[in-house]
């Protein structure tokens, strides 16, 4: 698999390293824009009015990344549609790999770019507003994130989350941009691929919320104990839990069983489809 | 001599268009064949069904003992009848990527055949004419070691300088124990180098047999007798 791995991403590198690179430019010119701004408004960097500005610093960096995301997103699944539409898949499919292979190929270099992406925008934000608006936010903000109870664990079950969450949407993007090309041949109605998506997204959703409904077992991971319902319900209501993130590490085990399942659905489903169904015609 | 390819029963319908209508075919190891016929004539879809690029209807098909699967692709050499290289390679990744998933793929053979095209390694994929395009894949496929070569329409669209060019390279590389299955309509240039030519029309075999034979029989070539069927 490892082989094809090693082309993918020699494949996507450069536009992508591309997208980063704008996106630095991008951060760099909202963060100054900014700081100009509070500058003639205001006077003195560091005072206390410097932390008006920082929401609309967050919602500009919230939006460029927002924004990097969504066309790395159109840039890995045109990728992927080239290989069933274009004259590219020759080569792809007439490889010595299986189905299997092919799309573990592309999930991983598309996970990798999308963690890369996220932690570039995030960490070059982080630090360029640390030396832009001075230390005094920054050191404030961490403060505020180490009383936060189990911060650690916090963040890495987040990750996890936003990893699985990732590859679930992945999947089911290329599992329908496959399953468009095995039923529809045309590349003129291919982007029937995207209605079907919105279709069976909405739909699995529903099936994990009702099983995470039916099944109230949780796990907060911050503590490494499961939870009932009536007991995230009382936290909740608890001011003092409530300050200190009480859901933030808070999983549904029914639901999170639900994604696995989906995911190794969605894995099989796609791969037996690339290597037994496609008809490159 | 075994056989190296079988066909039984093969059907392809694209919708209710029928391609390949009930063909029965067995090809030997360490011939040339040519697989002749007319545009739309069942011969592109013939090759991708050995080549796993498509999936038959009814019927089977075995290569050396397999259906079409990894196995198979692993001992076929196939130049499609298109420029199928990523763009953003250059022909030392289209290289290297060769020798990352064929094992019989010889570096050497490559860099001299690369030579003989006046193509060099640094050359960009995108940047190359078609004539080009079409030398670095012949490249590709001939500096394999494969059972079995599979070409479609090697010399369609090149001026008569680069076809000569690829027609040498196709005779000097030739592996003796492989077997080569050729499609093309350019009947005249390419007849000498068979062993056996197929005639498909509408989606059926006409006419098969040993190129020699065929021509002591009929006292034609092999293009008058594709003539005669066509015409």
């Amino acid at each position: 698999m490892f082989k094809y791995t090693k082309y993918e991403f020699l494949g996507t590198y450069k536009f992508l390293m591309g997208a980063i690179g704008l996106i630095i430019v991008a951060s760099t010119a909202i963060q100054m824009f900014f700081k100009n701004q509070y500058n003639f408004a205001n006077g003195s960097p560091g005072s206390i009015e410097a932390f008006q500005i920082m929401p609309f610093v967050m919602l500009a960096a919230t939006f460029t990344f927002i924004g990097a995301f969504i066309a790395v997103a159109v840039y890995l699944i045109s990728s992927f549609r080239k290989e069933l539409y274009e004259d590219r898949g020759y080569l792809t499919f007439a490889l010595p790999m299986t189905g299997s292979q092919l799309l573990g190929s592309k999930l991983i270099i598309a996970l990798f770019w999308s963690v890369v992406m996220g932690i570039v925008v995030l960490v070059y934000n982080m630090v360029l507003a640390r030396f832009v608006f001075g230390p005094e936010w920054y050191n404030l903000m961490l403060d505020v994130i180490k009383q936060a109870e189990g911060l650690g664990k916090i963040i890495v079950s987040y990750s996890l989350i936003s990893v699985i969450e990732t590859v679930v949407t992945l999947l089911l993007v290329y599992f329908t941009i496959t399953i468009s090309r095995v039923s529809i041949k045309s590349k003129k109605i291919g982007g029937f691929w995207f209605v079907l998506f919105l279709i069976l997204s909405s739909f699995f959703s529903y099936i994990q919320s009702s099983i995470a409904d039916s099944v109230p077992l949780y796990l907060d991971i911050t503590k490494m104990e499961f939870l009932s319902q009536n007991r995230l319900y009382f936290d909740n209501m608890n001011p003092e839990s409530m300050m200190n993130l009480a859901n933030a590490g808070v999983i549904s085990i029914s639901g999170l069983g639900f994604q696995i399942i989906l995911t190794v659905g969605l894995f099989l489903g796609t791969a037996y489809m690339l290597e037994k169904k496609i008809d490159l015609v | 001599m075994e056989n190296i390819i079988e066909i039984k029963g093969l059907t392809k319908k694209y919708n209710r268009t029928i391609a390949l209508n009930n063909i029965d075919l067995d090809l030997k190891k360490g011939k040339i064949i040519g697989i002749l016929g007319p545009n739309g004539s069942g011969k592109t879809t013939l090759i991708k069904l050995l080549t796993g690029l498509l999936h038959e209807t009814k019927g089977v098909i075995k290569i050396d003992g397999h259906i079409p699967s990894v196995y198979t692709k692993s001992i076929i050499s196939y130049l499609p009848d298109r420029n199928a290289l990523y763009s953003w390679m250059k022909i030392d990744d289209a290289i290297k990527m060769f020798m990352d998933f064929y094992e019989d793929f010889d570096e050497k053979k490559a860099d001299s055949l690369l030579e003989f095209m006046k193509l060099d390694r640094t050359m960009k994929v995108s940047e190359l004419s078609k004539g080009m395009k079409e030398k670095l894949n012949l490249t590709l496929v001939l500096a394999r070691k494969a059972k079995v070569y599979i070409m479609d329409e090697p010399i369609a669209g090149v001026d008569p300088v680069a076809r000569d060019q690829i027609l040498k390279a196709i005779i000097d590389n030739y592996e003796e124990n492989s077997t080569m299955i050729i499609t093309t309509h350019l009947v005249k240039d390419m007849e000498n180098i068979f062993d056996e030519v197929v005639f498909i029309g509408d989606g059926e075999i006409i006419l098969q047999g040993d190129a020699e034979t065929l021509r002591e029989d009929k006292k034609i070539n092999i293009d008058d007798i594709y003539k005669e069927i066509f015409g």
